[in-house]
């Protein structure tokens, strides 16, 4: 199918002019055949009336008046005709008499002479409708296979636009690949070319929107870098040649250096698990396996301290989920509960599966976050008490963030609640989909 | 230890080379992967701190090289990359250990004296905890200085666990190890190991991390 248009006028040309052709030559057989009954009505009726005339056979009922007048006189009249005469114009005219209209046709041929002929309407029409009738049927007849066949010819020649819609209304929120199509058709062409030329353009611009972010934090990772190395050897000579710190600028360098550290770290994270941009690598884990791998990343921390840390509940639970991103949730989780917990806390791990959901449970002895903030917590940038968080501890306020989002993209719920110590937050994540457990 | 700084970022590689030489190594700096592989090739290094990013050459190729030149040269990548899928290649390269800019200078000496531990364990064949000391020559655990008596498999854990002193060996990883030793692992075959093990240590020399793992404090 090379043009819509071409196919569309060819196919149905053709259609019609052969549909047509079968009609017109059915409807010609079809009136032949009547005119054919007709004629041989005539011959029927002449040779009736001829043997009429002479006597000669039985009155036979063909539908036809007759009369014959010599001179004045009735000389002759068939079974239907009057007994006055049946017209007094020459040539067709229509009169009435029996009790029915009458077509009568009167000849005079010689001054002597006077024939008429006389037959009843109704009869006329009924033989013109039988002949109009056979000619028109085939024609009807064709009506309903042409309308058939034209659906049959629209659906296919518009089957090339209803795949492409089906496979534009079946991509998903992220999927900027172009649309596939074989043989399509010249006017769909284009139009498939400028979509896919459109979501050429939109990848490409998320694709820099992604990239933008990322860049922005991998070039500022070095210079950070070289401020911290260079603070710490810094610090390093003030202690070494005695000079104290009592205005502490040394201390708030260092600090305000590992906020800025953390807080590049986490906008990086949350531009690679936002929804829109992340593409989740879904396979079979072992969640509990990964929350170990995490604690045992986190142990260093957790050990300067000096925090409990136990792991509680099922010693592999097996769920479909992205490893990195799960890492992460499980790693921010981990994180705030060691850094807002005090020196000796109790951070707790549980894992357990409840109606076919994976549950994850932390839980730390911390201050915890009051009931009315636990709907603002999740938001970016958001910071339990500001920038004088109890603890003293500055994070980005991105973290839990980050969770939701990787909550979220695992079609996950994510609730905050009083711990089960005397104080702290619980933290309880339900992931769908369990595979198997043990 | 003497190490060889390979890093294009000349204020860094300064605030690095000062650092770490007031940590007690010896640090030779380089800017270029050519530079970085002619040092390499000469063994005038235990090893290595190796950007990625570097002006004529990619890193990982650097990796590469060297690993095939001498496979036990310890790396130590360092990177403004964060991409999960270059720390996989880099440590399936063969690099020891991997950070990413910025990191804390507690974390970068940590990682170094885990490193320089093991290539004194490789010099000196002695790992000395506490009151335990490993002898991985002879395969001989002594506490106190006397020799106590341990199977090949509970040599092996306390050898892991010694080795990575301060960190948490994790269920799964000790019980790889234990595979890797063709043994048939019993779903309790670790317990019943460490069990053992600590009878014959100090009280607590191990400790428990409940449903985590098991650690060996480097303190």
């Amino acid at each position: 199918m090379r043009s819509l248009r071409r196919y569309l006028v060819t196919v149905l040309i053709a259609l019609f002019t052969l549909i047509s052709f079968v009609a017109a030559l059915q409807s010609y057989k079809q009136s032949a055949i009547r005119a054919e009954a007709l004629f041989d009505q005539d011959l029927q009726v002449l040779a009736s009336s001829l043997s009429q005339q002479y006597q000669a056979g039985p009155q036979q009922e063909l539908g036809l008046a007759l009369q014959v007048w010599q001179q004045g006189q009735l000389v002759y009249r068939s079974a239907l005709a009057p007994e006055t005469s049946m017209s007094e114009t020459e040539g067709f005219s229509e009169h009435n008499f029996g009790g029915k209209r009458w077509r009568v046709f009167r000849q005079t041929p010689t001054d002597m002479l006077t024939v008429i002929v006389a037959q009843p309407l109704k009869q006329r029409q009924q033989l013109a409708d039988e002949v109009i009738t056979a000619s028109i049927y085939p024609v009807v007849l064709s009506l309903p296979l042409q309308a058939v066949l034209i659906w049959l010819v629209v659906s296919k020649a518009l089957s090339p636009i209803k795949r492409f819609s089906a496979q534009l209304s079946s991509k998903k929120a992220n999927d900027l690949s172009p649309v596939l199509l074989e043989q399509v058709p010249a006017e769909l062409d284009q139009m498939l070319k400028t979509t896919n030329q459109l979501f050429a353009r939109l990848s490409d611009a998320f694709d820099r929107e992604k990239r933008f972010a990322s860049d922005v934090a991998h070039e500022l990772r070095t210079p950070l870098s070289v401020l911290q190395v260079n603070l710490h050897n810094a610090a390093q000579q003030w202690r070494q040649s005695g000079i104290s710190d009592p205005e502490g600028s040394m201390l708030a360098l260092q600090v305000g250096v590992e906020r800025m550290s953390a807080l590049i770290e986490q906008i990086m994270l949350l531009n690679r698990t936002n929804p829109e941009h992340f593409q989740a690598r879904t396979e079979p884990l072992d969640l509990a396996g990964l929350c170990r791998q995490v604690v045992a990343d986190w142990y260093p921390q957790i050990e300067v301290k000096q925090q409990q840390i136990e792991l509680l509940g099922l010693e592999h639970l097996v769920l479909k989920g992205d490893a990195f991103a799960l890492r992460l949730l499980v790693s921010n989780l981990v994180g705030n509960a060691s850094k807002y917990s005090a020196v000796g806390g109790v951070i707790q791990l549980e894992l357990l599966t409840e109606a076919n959901k994976a549950v994850l449970v932390v839980q730390d002895n911390g201050p915890g976050i009051a009931p009315e903030e636990y709907s603002r917590v999740f938001d970016r940038f958001y910071r339990v008490g500001g920038d004088r968080h109890q603890s003293g501890t500055k994070g980005s306020g991105l973290g839990l963030a980050i969770v939701r989002d990787i909550v979220a993209l695992h079609q996950g719920t994510i609730s905050l609640s009083q711990s089960d110590f005397a104080s702290g937050l619980k933290v309880t994540v339900e992931l769908p989909s369990v595979r198997a457990n043990s | 230890m003497r190490l060889l700084l390979v890093e294009d970022d000349l204020d860094l590689a300064k605030g690095l080379t000062l650092a770490l030489s007031s940590q007690g190594f010896a640090v030779n700096h380089v800017s270029t992967g050519q530079h970085a592989l002619s040092s390499i090739k000469a063994k005038d290094c235990d090893a290595v701190i190796l950007d990625l990013g570097l002006p004529d050459m990619d890193g990982l190729d650097i990796l590469k090289q060297s690993r095939q030149r001498d496979g036990h040269l310890p790396v130590l990548v360092l990177t403004a990359r964060d991409g999960v899928d270059d720390r996989i290649r880099g440590l399936d390269l063969g690099a020891d250990d991997y950070l990413v800019k910025p990191f804390a200078m507690a974390e970068l000496f940590a990682r170094l004296r885990v490193i320089e531990r093991r290539l004194g364990t490789a010099a000196t064949h002695l790992i000395k905890l506490q009151q335990v000391e490993l002898d991985t020559s002879s395969h001989l655990v002594r506490v106190d200085g006397d020799a106590i008596g341990l199977s090949r498999r509970e040599y092996m854990l306390l050898k892991e666990l010694m080795e990575s002193a301060g960190r948490i060996k994790t269920r799964e990883q000790l019980e790889a190890s234990l595979y890797a030793w063709g043994e048939e692992v019993a779903s309790n075959a670790l317990e019943v190991h460490i069990s053992n093990l600590r009878k014959k240590l100090p009280k607590d020399f191990i400790k428990t991390l409940r449903g985590v793992g098991y650690s060996v404090s480097s303190t």
